[in-house]
């Protein structure tokens, strides 16, 4: 078993895909293309062959005029299907990190740089069930979303993309792989939890946090900074179109978590790390200040990018 | 992997077009077999249309039960054994019912490659142009459909779709030529099935009675056609006699041929008379192939009676082409007693101003040669009409005709003529085939109607043997010279003749039926009857003749090959964007500055090199700075307008 699935593996790379450019473009080239008959295919060769016998037997010579028009149009085909695929160009882009369990969306860029028409181009991702067809004017570009199932946290290494046609009689199909460069990077799944009791008051900074930044009384408008929770955002104001800005509370019971590992003891490794990524999401709905104690520490703080670098520690975490 | 739409459910717009392609396909069947069949076929159509359009719901399996034992018991009818009919009929009643089960594409295309089967069975049954360009259309409607399902851009735009597959077809026109050159035919079936066709046509018969020839002589269809060889001419109208069968037996109404037909093997004396020509029979029921007189060499599936009668081993159901050689002065045969008695028979008809008449002529004349001439005189100087409407003569045809009526078509002249010359003890018999023919053209061949059919005459003469005398010629010399106008007039009236000076209409349409009739012949000649020997003697016309067939199919694989090679650069090319073609256009003006020793160079910029080539050609300014601002307009700007490309590009050509 362990033989073949290294078979396989090694036989893969001898799969050839699409080469990106400098720009990091990937380029149908003629090399990248696959063609092979489609069932529809080998049902129109079977039509053929079934014809030229009859042609034969009854030395009929419209017979043979029909099956050889047919049989032409089907090598014909298989130029038209070939050009189809032939010259487009991809874009593959970074997905956002998502949550385990949630669709990772991979977005793809298709161009079709010619005047020709393109017509129904299927894109998916390799063995994946959601493929999307897409047609293209001449000059037309379309962005489309792939949707990827994510199980475990972590770097995901992305299937290729797997660009296919049929057109135009859906006798035969050209295909080629889009591989993926880059690396999705999957959140651990949150699990729902109760916040421990016990829990870890850093108090160092708190006086002037409290004093400003407290949560429950409206106190004034200070500009907005990256480090401001999204929910503190006068949106009201925003859309008068008089600037961002965010609402300073006055909030003396104002709480600051600093959360570990060491707070769910009796669970695993990853029901913890979960239960840590509930909690994360909590605090920050909640424009509270929190902090990370792994290996490293990760000092109490909010906003997006202090969210995105908590659950990101996690994901990473003992990977 | 698979097609993405394979399973998507069929719109009922696509089912109907699917129904219809199927009733198109099927309608030139209905000719070929019984009744019920067609019956059952059209029943399960409007019963797919009435009933289950409205619902999408699948076909309960009942009734899928009994329509399928229904099917069976309507092909088992017939009651012939397994044979092509049987299949075809099979095949027809399994597409009726397959539309009770259209849902998906997947059903869509089992369905129509089902029915491109069903097209070619119909080539089965007739060969005919017409019928080609039927089943064609119906292949490209069909190509339409399935190209329609696989691009949804302009899947409504039916008119988009029709000119896409038109181009596919169009693209695969020179494989399709070189694969029916090539591919290998083999000179007898792989197995073989009983295939009958039934044919109702009209001919020239071994029976001739007053007005049977008259009466086909109304008929414009075509009996055959003639190519001449190449280094042949074409003999005068007054030669072009197209012996069919020898009649010499009659009980003076009915004129029959004699039974005894002696194959003889003729011996040539002078071959520089010899014509060769191809002899293209229609179907005509008959086995009669009517040579120029006289025939010497001819295809090995054809006999020669002993009075040069060809005669095909079977009867001419579907359009034949044969080899065929004549002499066309006289042979010197070799008494055949048995014929020259029965030649001398006068049946029980003489009346007694018949036997007046003969012996007044008789004593006129000295020899054999001058009672002919009397006879001949006989009907040029009294008041006989030639007319196509001859009146009845039921009880004495020849006593009635010479002395009641005086009008009358060729066979009564000629009748008429060999009886009295049997009277006076000369052999005499008829002879029926077609005389003239229409010269086309266009096809540089004879046409042959219906409306040539004639009868003449032969008499036995000492030392010369069988010798032809036409009497229509005595009584209406034009017939002999112009073919007649086959419009009948009332009784009696006089045979119109195809005069030369047309109006420009008639004339049209005489031509237009010439380049019809060219077309069909030359269908006939190089696609239908494409056969082993064609190709051999197509092959050597191209310089092929010392090659093997296996080298041909290579070579034609390579030619092939290069063929699609060289439509993938065109197609490759055209699909260029305006930018990537103007910079070909641009590198063409790039060299043809050089050519006129401006030193140019392809790193330089566009306005560099308009600069240098402005001040190296200044007669051209104009042009230069047209060319580089179309460029930069085109390359820069990304405007991509197909009209500038176009001047861009006859700019440069101009340059």
């Amino acid at each position: 078993m362990f033989q073949l699935t290294k078979f396989y593996s090694s036989l893969s790379r001898f799969l050839r895909t699409a080469k990106s450019d400098t720009k990091g473009q990937l380029k149908a080239s003629s090399r990248s293309i696959y063609i092979l008959p489609s069932r529809f295919g080998i049902m129109y060769a079977v039509l053929i062959i079934s014809m030229l016998v009859g042609s034969i037997n009854y030395a009929n010579n419209l017979g043979f005029l029909l099956t050889f028009f047919l049989a032409a149009t089907g090598i014909i085909a298989i130029i038209h299907t070939w050009l189809n695929v032939l010259g487009l160009e991809f874009e593959i882009h970074k997905p956002e990190p998502v949550f385990a369990g949630k669709f990772l969306k991979v977005q793809v860029i298709i161009k079709n740089p010619t005047d020709k028409i393109r017509g129904n181009i299927q894109i998916s991702l390799h063995k994946s069930s959601q493929v999307l067809l897409v047609n293209l004017l001449p000059g037309e570009s379309k962005s489309i979303y792939l949707n990827q199932q994510t199980v475990n946290r972590g770097y995901m290494t992305l299937p290729k993309v797997l660009v296919e046609s049929y057109f135009p009689l859906g006798l035969f199909c050209a295909w080629l792989y889009l591989p993926v460069y880059h690396k999705a990077l999957i959140y651990p799944k949150p699990e729902k939890c109760l916040l421990p009791a016990y829990l870890i008051h850093v108090e160092g900074d708190s006086e002037t946090a409290s004093d400003i930044n407290g949560h429950n009384d409206f106190h004034s408008h200070r500009n907005y900074q990256k480090t401001d929770a999204a929910s503190h955002i006068d949106w009201k104001v925003l859309a008068r179109g008089k600037g961002m800005y965010s609402k300073q509370f006055n909030n003396n019971i104002h709480q600051n978590f600093m959360f570990s590992l060491d707070m769910f003891d009796g669970c695993s490794l990853e029901q913890a790390i979960s239960r840590l990524s509930f909690l994360i999401i909590r605090a920050e709905k909640q424009g509270e200040f929190y902090g990370l104690l792994l290996d490293e520490e990760i000092p109490l703080s909010r906003g997006t990018q202090h969210y995105n670098q908590c659950l990101k520690a996690l994901a990473v975490y003992k990977q | 992997m698979s097609l993405a739409i394979e399973n998507k459910p069929l719109s009922n717009m696509q089912i109907y077009f699917l129904i219809g392609i199927l009733f198109f396909s099927v309608v030139p069947h209905f000719f070929n077999f019984p009744w019920f069949i067609s019956l059952f076929f059209v029943v399960s159509l409007i019963f797919r249309i009435t009933f289950i359009s409205t619902t999408k719901k699948p076909l309960p399996k009942w009734i899928l039960f009994i329509s399928i034992i229904l099917a069976f018991v309507t092909v088992a009818i017939p009651g012939n054994a397994i044979g092509t009919g049987f299949g075809v009929s099979l095949l027809i009643v399994m597409l009726a019912l397959k539309t009770l089960e259209l849902r998906t594409i997947r059903d869509a295309y089992v369905f129509l490659f089902l029915n491109t089967f069903l097209l070619i069975t119909l080539f089965l049954y007739n060969q005919e142009i017409y019928l080609w360009f039927y089943v064609w259309l119906i292949i490209f409607l069909i190509l339409g459909f399935i190209y329609s399902l696989n691009n949804q851009l302009k899947s409504d735009n039916i008119s988009f779709a029709g000119k896409s597959v038109l181009k596919i077809g169009l693209q695969s026109l020179p494989l399709l030529i070189i694969f029916f050159i090539v591919f290998p035919r083999l000179s007898g079936p792989l197995w073989a099935f009983k295939h009958e066709t039934r044919s109702a046509v009209t001919g020239i018969s071994d029976t001739v009675t007053p007005g049977s020839i008259s009466q086909l002589s109304q008929s414009s269809d075509i009996a055959f056609r003639v190519k001449f060889s190449d280094n042949a001419q074409l003999p005068a109208t007054q030669q072009r006699y197209w012996r069919g069968p020898v009649l010499a037996e009659t009980d003076g109404y009915v004129w029959r041929k004699d039974n005894l037909t002696i194959n003889s093997a003729p011996t040539l004396s002078n071959s520089d008379e010899i014509i060769s020509y191809q002899l293209i029979m229609e179907p005509n029921n008959q086995n009669w192939i009517f040579a120029l007189e006289h025939p010497v060499s001819f295809s090995s599936d054809l006999s020669l009676s002993s009075s040069f009668s060809l005669q095909h081993k079977e009867k001419i159901t579907k359009r034949q082409t044969f080899e065929i050689s004549s002499l066309v002065t006289n042979i010197l045969e070799e008494e055949n007693l048995y014929q020259i008695n029965q030649s001398l028979f006068v049946p029980d008809i003489v009346t007694p101003r018949l036997e007046n008449l003969v012996d007044t002529l008789n004593e006129n004349s000295q020899s054999k040669d001058a009672y002919i001439k009397q006879v001949l005189n006989f009907f040029n100087q009294n008041e006989f009409v030639y007319t196509l409407s001859p009146p009845l003569m039921e009880t004495n045809p020849i006593d009635e005709f010479l002395f009641d009526y005086r009008q009358g078509f060729c066979e009564h002249y000629a009748t008429s003529f060999v009886i009295l010359m049997r009277m006076a003890d000369i052999p005499a018999r008829l002879v029926v085939g077609y005389h003239g023919g229409e010269w086309n053209p266009t096809g540089e061949h004879l046409i042959v109607r219906q409306s040539d059919a004639h009868a003449w005459a032969e008499v036995w003469l000492d030392n010369i043997g069988w010798r032809r005398i036409d009497p229509t010629s005595a009584v209406a010399p034009e017939r002999i010279l112009t073919s007649i106008n086959n419009a009948p007039g009332s009784e009696g009236a006089p045979v119109t003749f195809t005069l030369t000076d047309q109006s420009f209409l008639t004339d049209f349409i005489q031509q237009a039926g010439w380049m019809v009739d060219t077309l069909n012949l030359n269908w006939h000649r190089w696609i239908v009857r494409f056969s082993d020997k064609k190709q051999k003697q197509l092959f050597d016309f191209a310089g092929l003749s010392g090659f093997t067939q296996y080298t041909i199919i290579i070579l034609s694989v390579f030619i092939c090959l290069i063929i699609t090679g060289l439509l993938i650069w065109f197609l490759r090319f055209k699909s260029f964007s305006s930018t990537d073609k103007s910079k070909i256009y641009w590198h063409k003006f790039l060299d043809k500055l050089i050519l006129k020793s401006v030193q140019v160079s392809a790193l330089l910029g566009p306005v560099q090199i308009s600069q240098i080539a402005r001040d190296a050609l200044p007669d051209k300014k104009s042009d230069i700075e047209n060319i580089v601002n179309l460029y930069i307009k085109i390359r820069y700007q990304k405007i991509t307008d197909k009209n500038d490309l176009d001047t861009f590009k006859q700019c440069v050509k101009r340059f």
